[in-house]
């Protein structure tokens, strides 16, 4: 019983720091709130078993992230919901694909810009969750979790060039997908007035 | 500097990459163009909505109830499965007003928690394995039939985890919850990297508290 106790205490004690950032990354990654919550959890019932090798870990949090990110993998509920779909080829530096910023970018932090905030954010969410599971997280170890190239190269096991030219295309796919969704018509829906 | 080079290392500032003259430089650019400038803004205001995100915040008492359901699966029993490999001596044991041990929040020893037929719908099936040796970090799948469920964890049929097995007689008692009647057979799956062993048992559950079980191995 006291092996039990202790183990208990010790593996409360390890994970119990990183369950908030945990849940957030696990949130990112599945969409919603439920899911994130399913997703810490399955990852805590399979790592109590190991508490000892817990304990010899040095950086607990990005550990437990990539343990978290390969749980969301082999969730089959998220292999069949999203499709897969290819980078799209983008020119580099396109940065007018963000013009849809400039009345952010030009307005102070009034209630007019927050609401413009969340409506952007809103469209991003949605976009973000669009796209297959190693482009978003990707993305969100970069720009949400705001890692280094270098410790999202040692995450994914995947070499820090190749980290930046993947990054280099999904963030232009996401812009461009972004600014997509936010327009309100399609070419082809746009009335002509015709005099 | 040419635009075609601040924009280039525009994510690189932002990054935080440069330091000293090369970021002087690239301000000094962007002091001077008002088109990189205004791709600075963008992709700065760009990658600050994607930092600040929002998240809702987990259920009220998602630590404690993540952390009580982790640290359950280490029920205060020893375990003991079939050895994988030799022979099983298996054995399924369903009834009622049987005690559960269950390990209170605080780690201290529980008392048995007596669930009585027809009330709560929960019944405890004991898995009783007989090792000849201790195997360590076993993986131990359980499998359930659609009408019960673990009482540890609702909503899932199949519950995995890695337990260490010692020599001798080991009981893993499962508190159940009977969701329907119906009859269907829980499955206990072994498995230490090589070798693998099968254990089946059939539980039926009926409307008039009557329930039964017929246990096997492979």
């Amino acid at each position: 019983m006291l092996f039990r106790f202790s183990q208990k205490k010790r593996f409360e004690t390890l994970v119990r720091p990183h369950l908030q950032r945990l849940y957030q990354f696990a949130y990112h990654l599945s969409g919603n709130q439920a899911d994130a919550e399913d997703l810490v959890q399955d990852v805590m019932i399979k790592l109590f078993p190991q508490t000892d090798k817990l304990e010899a870990i040095e950086q607990l949090g990005p550990w437990l992230k990539r343990v978290l990110y390969h749980q969301f993998i082999d969730s089959s509920r998220y292999r069949s919901r999203q499709p897969d779909v290819g980078l799209a080829l983008v020119h580099s530096g396109d940065t007018d694909a963000l013009d849809f910023l400039d009345s952010l970018c030009s307005q102070e932090d009034g209630p007019e810009a927050k609401t413009e905030r969340a409506r952007l954010q809103a469209v991003m969410q949605q976009v973000l969750l669009s796209l297959p599971p190693d482009q978003r997280v990707l993305l969100i170890l970069a720009y949400v979790e705001e890692w280094s190239q270098e410790d999202i190269s040692g995450f994914m096991d995947i070499p820090v060039g190749t980290i930046k030219s993947r990054l280099h295309r999904c963030r232009s796919d996401l812009q461009r997908r972004v600014k997509k969704k936010l327009e309100p018509f399609a070419p082809c829906d746009r009335l002509q007035v015709r005099g | 500097m040419h635009c075609r080079d601040a924009t280039a290392q525009l994510e690189l500032y932002l990054d935080h990459a440069f330091s000293g003259p090369q970021a002087d430089e690239l301000r000094r650019h962007w002091g001077e163009c008002e088109p990189c400038r205004r791709d600075l803004e963008r992709v700065a205001q760009w990658r600050a909505l994607l930092a600040t995100l929002p998240v809702p915040e987990p259920s009220a008492d998602f630590s404690e109830r993540i952390l009580a359901t982790a640290t359950q699966q280490r029920a205060p029993r020893r375990w003991s499965s079939p050895m994988v490999g030799a022979a099983v001596a298996a054995s399924l044991v369903l009834g009622t007003g049987l005690g559960v041990w269950l390990p209170q929040q605080d780690g201290s020893p529980a008392a048995p928690t007596e669930y009585q037929a027809g009330t709560e719908a929960l019944r405890t099936v004991r898995l009783v394995f007989d090792a000849r040796r201790q195997l360590e970090n076993v993986e131990l799948t359980l499998e359930l039939p659609s009408h019960v469920e673990l009482a540890a964890f609702p909503g899932r049929q199949s519950v995995s985890w890695h337990v260490d097995l010692k020599p001798g007689q080991n009981v893993l008692a499962l508190p159940l919850r009977v969701l329907s009647e119906g009859e269907g057979e829980l499955i206990a799956r072994l498995n230490d990297g090589e070798k693998r062993k099968v254990f089946r048992a059939m539980i039926q559950e009926t409307l008039h508290g009557g329930h039964g079980s017929r246990a096997r191995s492979s």
